[in-house]
């Protein structure tokens, strides 16, 4: 009889799934350590299992003692059931029994609890095993050179031939012809170097070759010098300096085993003191730029990055202090995947602080017919993203608010306009120069261009 | 500020001088002195004789053209800067108006009887037209009352074609032309059947008016009136209605207007004349004591913008994330269908020079142009219920809703303030209320989305530009508390 009421209860019981788990954890620490928020940190661990973790080196008089820890612990166990430890005695940590409490505490990743379901005064931290750089600081929250992400949430929207337009035409702008660095960040599917080179101009090695000898230190300035080439699209006074994720493919040039080995997080034993440093991916993405800015100084480096949630992309958007472009097309697709990016932000708005003014979304492939409609809906669906996740509440007369009009021309949200056609397809302008007409181009690409000319020189082109 | 590449700032002082000299605080003038008369280039097309209708939004300028064209004085300044000869030539007088004047119209209450008796609005209007058409003495000038004129005019049809048809000739003959001008003409009745009924009226004469040479009519009309669908459902109403000549400031129009300002000032002009020369070439003609403003000041975008950014700097805060002031400032005073006064953007240069520290480098600080605008949207919302008293009473109720919002909570918020009760217990109103009040709410915000003070999103929610936002104080959503 027992054993069958039993039995009903187990199946009975909803299980309690990831984003259930996370808000009961914040709810249950809200009520049941109300007197010590402040010294409790919630860890996420990479499976979703929720700890509690208690900061006694200021003192215990506030915290629950070891007895009433247990106890809790046997709540906690029931609240969360699979995402808690499965041993109730694994559910508290102290601080005085880890073995380095300051890593944890001092941690660049622990965040307040402050989104919606957010508790205030409580910490929380999260282990992750990718993506956690969409809410890391900036390694350099401000470059010296102005540099340019071009980011799309999904792939297929011209972001590379937008890139090689860039170059193009900023190369041969009128009465001041820029030099324009490109660094093909996307090293799982290189393109704007193929683009931009013909394949016996493109240098032996390339982004990939770089992060592999970084971490085995011999990254030199020889290995930097064979990395990028002069497009020949450049002409007169202007540059366009490339530098593929690849090398030229060759005879006994690999590839893959490089790719599987370019995220390390790597240890550096430089300089006189000899405490080991560890460089993270993004740390030493932001050293090769700043190594390939010395030696070439561009007016303005365009970064292609990665398509979607990846961690090269989350790097180039949200840590290099780079102004980004936002490929979209008006599909719920598009804005269902930003929204799974802008989310987090709003959950963790102060981490947004040092890129939300950065943002710019482009209107990838503008149609040629119902042109106005489309731009209107796709501006409208840009809007309703950046004010449910970025935006902040203003009221009528707060101007310092970050909050824009529909209408404003210079919020994020209002697109640059890339009009899509045909043509553009079969876009090679190395191999097939005369392919397109500067009007072809003016039209296609005309806004966008002007438009970021304004974003990053601070003024329209001449 | 004052960084290597930043604009070469005019001399702040003097600068500031010039636009506190030519542009008078508060709400402004409607009848300009001749020397700040400026014409933006697509508008001189209200001056073509044969373009019998005018449109534009309360504001544009209208009344200023009505009684411009009635001033000798300034429509010579009009005709010698669009070299339109034809205008020093014409006898202009008013066929309806703003200001009572019966010798000239018959006044809204005389107009309302008319009606009401079954008068068609068309014999009212050739009445008018017969009247300034004919010579003293003559019928029916000479009859003393508007009744008389009108039942004179609707007993005598064919005296009526000849008396126009005389009169054609004659002008012509003497090298001459006659314009009769309609303003105002939401105020010819108090209630918005007999507006419409008269509005068509007066269309319909005007299209039949084109076929004299010398003897011409031009109506300045709200664009609001003509969406009402009885209003051109006459034959060959869109003869009238595509010919229409659309008094709408674009971004350039309104840095021309500023600069012929300041330009005209009386003791600072001409050093902010000297200024411009220097940045953007071209020369100011004179004439009777007036500066025009050379041609690449009134239509190219990229001088204006470099006179304007050393008025005011190159960028709307510390760096050029937030825009630019040149396109920035009409931005922000645009309603929702992009419109803006030119009342209030000149308002907003006027409270942005005062607003600015003497010692700032540049005339405008960027903060000050933020307070112009403000204050500017306090001015156009003042512009707007002078032709439209109805607004304050719907806007009231939705003082701290946050836009973009449900058309349920407008909806609410006006029933909860019993806002249709307020206008339905008028017995006799004083002015007219909202156009499509029959339809109750969902008319009340027709009326609002026409007039652009709200507009509709693609997925029916509600927007208000800052322009009416501001001065309404309604707030804008957003989904994070403000993080600084």
């Amino acid at each position: 009889m027992g054993a069958v009421e039993r039995h009903a209860v187990v199946t009975t019981v909803k299980p309690v799934r990831f984003d259930e788990a996370w808000r009961r954890a914040q709810a249950w620490a809200h009520q049941r350590l109300a007197g010590c928020l402040g010294q409790t940190v919630l860890v996420r661990d990479v499976f979703g299992r929720v700890r509690v973790v208690l900061d006694d080196r200021g003192g215990t008089s506030d915290l629950p003692t070891e007895e009433q820890c247990l106890e809790l612990a046997q709540e906690f166990v029931a609240e969360l059931q699979h995402y808690a430890p499965k041993e109730a005695r694994d559910v508290f940590l102290r601080a005085s029994q880890m073995f380095a409490p300051q890593d944890l505490f001092a941690s660049a990743d622990i965040l307040p609890a402050t989104g919606a379901a957010g508790v205030a005064g409580l910490r929380t931290l999260e282990r992750l095993l990718v993506g956690a750089d969409w809410l890391r600081p900036p390694v350099q929250s401000e470059s010296r050179v102005p540099r340019l992400t071009l980011h799309g949430i999904k792939g297929g929207v011209g972001r590379s031939t937008a890139a090689a337009v860039l170059a193009w035409r900023l190369a041969a702008e009128r009465g001041r012809p820029r030099r324009v660095l490109v660094v093909d960040l996307d090293l799982e599917s290189p393109g704007v170097g193929t683009t931009l080179l013909r394949h016996e101009a493109q240098p032996d090695f390339g982004v990939v070759d770089w992060l592999v000898e970084d971490a085995v230190g011999q990254a030199g300035r020889d290995l930097v010098d064979s990395m990028w080439a002069h497009s020949e699209l450049a002409q007169g006074a202007g540059a366009i300096i490339v530098v593929p994720a690849v090398g030229r493919a060759r005879e006994g040039y690999a590839f893959m085993p490089k790719l599987g080995r370019a995220y390390n997080d790597v240890v550096r034993r430089d300089g006189l003191a000899q405490v080991p440093t560890v460089a993270t991916f993004p740390e030493r993405v932001a050293t090769l730029l700043q190594h390939l800015e010395e030696l070439h100084e561009p007016d303005l480096v365009i970064l292609d990055s990665r398509a979607g949630l990846h961690d090269i992309a989350a790097m180039a958007i949200t840590r290099l202090g780079a102004t980004s472009l936002l490929f979209a097309v008006d599909t719920p697709q598009t804005w269902d995947a930003y929204r799974l990016l802008f989310e987090s932000w709003r959950e963790h708005p102060e981490r947004a602080l040092a890129f939300r003014e950065r943002l710019k979304v482009v209107a990838a492939l503008t149609p040629e017919t119902h042109t106005s409609t489309y731009l209107d809906a796709l501006r409208d669906h840009a809007y309703d993203l950046f004010q449910a996740t970025l935006y902040e509440d203003a009221a009528a007369n707060d101007t310092a608010a970050f909050n824009f009009d529909l209408a404003d021309d210079a919020a994020p949200h209002t697109p640059l306009r890339i009009h899509w056609a045909r043509t553009f397809q079969q876009f090679d302008p190395v191999r097939t120069p005369d392919a397109l007409t500067q009007e072809q181009l003016s039209s296609g690409f005309g806004d966008f261009v002007s438009g970021v000319h304004e974003l990053v020189f601070g003024e329209g082109l001449p | 500020v004052n960084r290597a590449g930043d604009p070469k700032p005019f001399p702040p002082g003097p600068t500031r001088d010039a636009i506190r000299e030519s542009i008078p605080p508060g709400p402004g003038d409607d009848a300009p002195e001749p020397r700040y008369l400026y014409v933006p280039t697509r508008h001189a097309q209200a001056l073509a004789l044969d373009r019998p209708l005018v449109l534009g939004i309360r504001g544009a300028g209208k009344s200023v053209w009505w009684s411009t064209l009635q001033d000798d004085s300034l429509r010579r300044v009009a005709a010698t800067w669009f070299g339109n000869d034809a205008l020093a030539q014409v006898n202009v007088s008013a066929g309806f108006g703003r200001n009572p004047a019966s010798a000239k119209y018959p006044d809204a209450d005389t107009l309302a009887k008319f009606v009401a008796e079954g008068v068609p609005p068309v014999q009212i209007w050739r009445a008018v037209i017969a009247h300034h058409a004919c010579e003293e003495g003559q019928a029916p000038r000479n009859l003393g009352t508007w009744r008389e004129r009108v039942q004179w005019v609707v007993a005598n049809p064919e005296d009526v074609a000849r008396l126009l048809e005389q009169r054609d000739v004659a002008l012509r003959e003497r090298g001459r032309r006659q314009l009769i001008l309609f303003d105002t003409l939401e105020r010819t009745a108090r209630n918005w059947a007999d507006v419409l009924k008269l509005l068509r009226g007066l269309l319909e004469v005007l299209l039949d008016l084109r076929g004299y040479r010398a003897l011409h009519a031009k109506a300045f009309v709200r664009p609001d009136m003509l969406s009402d669908r009885s209003v051109m459902a006459f034959p060959e109403a869109s003869k009238i209605k595509n010919g229409a000549v659309d008094l709408s400031w674009g971004r350039e129009d309104l840095y021309g207007l500023l600069f012929q300002r300041l330009g005209n000032a009386s003791h600072h002009g001409a050093a902010f004349r000297r200024e411009c020369q220097q940045r953007a070439g071209g020369s100011w003609s004179e004439a009777d004591g007036t500066y025009a403003l050379p041609r690449d000041l009134r239509d190219d975008a990229v001088r204006q913008t470099s006179v304007f950014h050393a008025m005011a700097w190159k960028w709307m805060g510390p760096d050029q994330r937030r825009g630019f002031p040149y396109s920035w400032l009409p931005g922000h005073l645009a309603d929702a269908g992009g419109e803006v006064s030119p009342r209030s953007f000149l308002a907003a240069v006027r409270v942005a020079a005062e607003e600015t520290k003497s010692d700032y480098p540049y005339a405008l600080y960027y903060e000050a142009i933020k307070k112009g605008v403000q204050e500017a949207s306090q001015i156009r919302v003042a512009e707007v219920a002078e032709d439209f008293e109805w607004i304050r009473i719907v806007m009231r109720p939705l003082e701290r809703l946050v836009v973009p919002c449900e058309f349920r909570d407008v909806r609410k918020a006006w029933q909860v303030a019993g806002v249709l009760d307020e206008f339905r217990s008028q017995v006799s109103p004083e002015r007219l209320p909202p156009r499509q009040l029959d339809r109750n709410e969902e008319g009340l915000l027709d009326d609002l989305i026409e007039l652009g003070l709200f507009s509709r999103m693609h997925d029916q929610r509600l927007n208000m530009p800052d322009v009416y936002r501001v001065a309404f104080g309604l707030g804008r959503k957003g989904g994070v508390k403000p993080v600084r």
